[in-house]
């Protein structure tokens, strides 16, 4: 699961930034509006979390920026402001939720979630492919009644296969899903996500092919034939 | 609502008075007119009486002696017959010895009871009531011997001159007269009606924009004060006052914009340190911890309280100074207050890698004012041009005396300067430039306290600044009693 977070003051991202990690998200952290917008656009985030007032570039203004683009990352805009017509306008200017300052983390972890759920799991909190159930609110795996132990690194690849069942995730996309900006992986550590993913996703009936030079699909696998 | 002058609307203001100046003006008017020309009738009936008296004179013979009026001239012969004539020949005792056939005998009868007791003077005219008709009678004493001569008779009957006494009946002219007052008060009823219902009419019409304009008012929203539809003006009055109030308009909307803003930035400012803070300890609890981040935690969260307050303080002092009518002044040499902050600021600069140029005058300049505050703004130039110099840069930091006597302070840097939109925006509370954050304590207060400050010693604050190229703060006060 990966969330951008785009706030200026130190205390408040890095603090945000912990805890999320700690709770499994992978977190990436700018400080000021030019660079959020870049972000928000090439990189590709289940959730983004954006201060209204950031330098160079007002909140309010890069949600507006991303919309026009067709941008559909759920984002939550985080303000001082907490007067009616201030949710407003930051809701009609495309946010899908609004937390004021101060706020209590876990609520702001619970809006978070809802936004994910509603993202990867068009608002549902369990997804299934054949055996395979998956459990947002969880991050749990099962094959059937049976848990799968997946690390969170394989949870989150998973989920980002599993956003567009059939459809091509490319190399770059899921590496950028998988790791922060600043991070540099090992040039295989996507492929031996992939070979461990597969192997647990076994008798799943889900296969994860690879389309030679152009990506990865995630899709059921198809009845082999009755002699 | 009482009912008094100021609550009655413009129009009926300006009517009534203009009705009571009319009814007067016409009331007097009209009544010297009627009086004049009823005085003017009279005279004229009058005269005519006295006429026909004489005429009547001439046309009294001797017949039978006695005497009687003679038909034969044409006017006597007319007057005789008049029902609106009488005239009668009374002896001295007021015996009638002849009397015209005109009127009826009963008003006869009547005229010569009344004018019988009258003794009238010769030539002296009365006014009668007879049977409600008014009459004007005149008594002439005949000239016997005239008559006798004329009639070539001699009259022994009457001792002493007997009198004619002749009356016209006026009512017919008084008639005509009440006419005239009739009419005449009908016309000014009409043109004081027609005059105060016009009046009205126009200032109802040239008001009518003064009052679409009250309503409107009324209907101003004072988040976003702007008049809800545009009033066309009538007249040059009307567009200097809606030119003047849309001026003001804009100024309140500029004003209810920067109190807007200074809300907004304000709340940022104080919540988002708080906003952290929690986050910190809630994460941080979320799950035991090392010392190590612990000790991170506490230091992060001592930096914020710190950054806190020194926001608080500087907000208060910018309150403070909002409230402040008058300082206390006294005389300072520059030179002190110039090398205090050269002392502070320079260990500051040379941090950086910073040169501070100081240059001095060779005169010694003196001037009132508030050596703290002084120096608070002027610390204020140098604290920025540190913060935006780049290293192995220079800031000019000078002073001296320029055109009528004026203190000149100048801090120049090389920095990274801003565009015109930030220049204009200086001085807003909570407005930094984008490459301030609030980690550095920036947090936009400096600037609008040194302005404020600068402002009540009786200055004035230019900059001029180029991005890229750096920015230079001349701040201005006067030392003698000319305006800078």
């Amino acid at each position: 699961m990966k969330l951008l977070i785009i706030e200026d003051n130190h205390l408040l991202g890095n603090s945000l930034k912990k805890g999320f990690n700690d709770l499994g998200w992978t977190v990436n952290l700018v400080r000021d509006g030019e660079e959020g917008l870049y972000a928000l656009e090439n990189g590709h985030y289940q959730v983004a979390i954006i201060d209204h007032l950031l330098p160079k570039m007002m909140g309010m203004d890069i949600i507006t920026e991303v919309r026009k683009k067709n941008n559909c990352t759920p984002i939550v805009m985080m303000t001082a402001l907490g007067a009616t017509e201030d949710r407003i306008k930051g809701l009609d200017n495309g946010a899908d939720d609004y937390i004021v300052k101060p706020f209590d983390f876990l609520e702001l972890v619970a809006r978070v979630k809802a936004l994910f759920r509603r993202s990867v799991g068009k608002g549902n909190a369990r997804l299934s492919y054949g055996r395979l159930n998956i459990d947002l609110d969880k991050e749990t795996a099962t094959i059937g009644d049976v848990d799968i132990d997946l690390t969170v690194k394989e949870f989150d690849l998973l989920l980002a296969l599993s956003e567009k069942p059939g459809h091509i995730r490319s190399r770059n996309d899921l590496t950028s899903i998988l790791y922060e900006l600043n991070e540099e992986p090992e040039s295989n550590s996507l492929d031996v996500l992939l070979t461990r993913l597969r192997r647990k996703l076994g008798g799943s009936g889900i296969e994860i092919l690879n389309k030679r030079g152009r990506g990865f699909v995630f899709k059921l696998e198809e009845p082999t034939a009755q002699r | 609502m009482s009912l008094s002058w100021k609550n009655l609307p413009l129009s009926v203001n300006l009517t009534l008075p203009l009705v009571l100046m009319l009814f007067l003006t016409v009331s007097i008017s009209g009544y010297w007119m009627v009086t004049n020309f009823k005085i003017e009738r009279l005279a004229e009936i009058d005269h005519t009486l006295d006429a026909q008296a004489d005429t009547l004179v001439d046309a009294v013979i001797i017949r039978d002696n006695t005497l009687d009026f003679d038909l034969n001239g044409e006017t006597a012969s007319t007057l005789y017959r008049d029902k609106l004539f009488y005239s009668n020949l009374t002896t001295i005792d007021a015996d009638v010895i002849a009397e015209s056939k005109g009127p009826s005998a009963d008003t006869r009868e009547r005229l010569s009871r009344l004018i019988a007791p009258l003794r009238l003077k010769d030539d002296e005219i009365v006014q009668l009531d007879v049977d409600g008709r008014q009459w004007r009678v005149i008594s002439v004493h005949l000239p016997l011997k005239s008559i006798e001569w004329r009639s070539n008779k001699k009259l022994s009957v009457y001792p002493d001159a007997p009198v004619l006494n002749a009356a016209v009946d006026i009512s017919p002219v008084l008639k005509d007269i009440r006419y005239f007052k009739n009419t005449f008060s009908f016309g000014a009823f009409l043109f004081i009606c027609i005059t105060s219902f016009a009046t009205w009419l126009i200032v109802v019409r040239s008001t009518s924009n003064l009052r679409a304009f009250s309503h409107n008012l009324n209907l101003i929203n004072p988040q976003n004060p702007s008049l809800k539809s545009p009033i066309t003006p009538k007249s040059a009055e009307e567009l200097l006052l809606f030119k003047s109030f849309d001026a003001m308009l804009a100024k309140i909307r500029r004003s209810t914009e920067i109190h807007r803003l200074f809300v907004a930035s304000a709340s940022h400012e104080l919540k988002t340190p708080v906003s952290g803070m929690l986050t910190a300890l809630q994460v941080t609890l979320l799950k035991p911890r090392s010392v190590e981040e612990y000790k991170q935690t506490c230091e992060e969260l001592l930096k914020s309280v710190l950054g806190l307050q020194h926001l608080s303080g500087a907000l208060l002092n910018v309150a403070r100074l909002d409230n402040i009518d008058d300082i206390t002044t006294r005389q300072v040499t520059v030179r002190d207050i110039i090398k205090s902050l050269q002392i502070k600021w320079q260990p500051i600069a040379a941090e950086k890698n910073i040169l501070l140029c100081v240059e001095e005058p060779e005169q010694i300049i003196e001037f009132a004012t508030n050596p703290e505050l002084f120096e608070i703004a002027i610390g204020n130039f140098l604290q920025n041009a540190i913060k935006y110099s780049n290293p192995a840069s220079t800031i000019y930091f000078s002073y001296n005396l320029e055109r009528n006597d004026n203190l000149v302070v100048r801090v120049k840097d090389q920095g990274i300067g801003m565009s015109k939109d930030d220049v204009d925006r200086l001085g807003n509370v909570f407005f930094r430039g984008n490459e301030a954050r609030p980690d550095d304590c920036s947090y936009g207060l400096g600037f609008a306290l040194a302005q404020r400050i600068v402002t009540m010693l009786h200055g004035s604050i230019q900059v001029i600044s180029l991005v890229g190229k750096g920015t230079e703060v001349i701040a201005t006060f006067r030392t003698s009693k000319h305006k800078v």
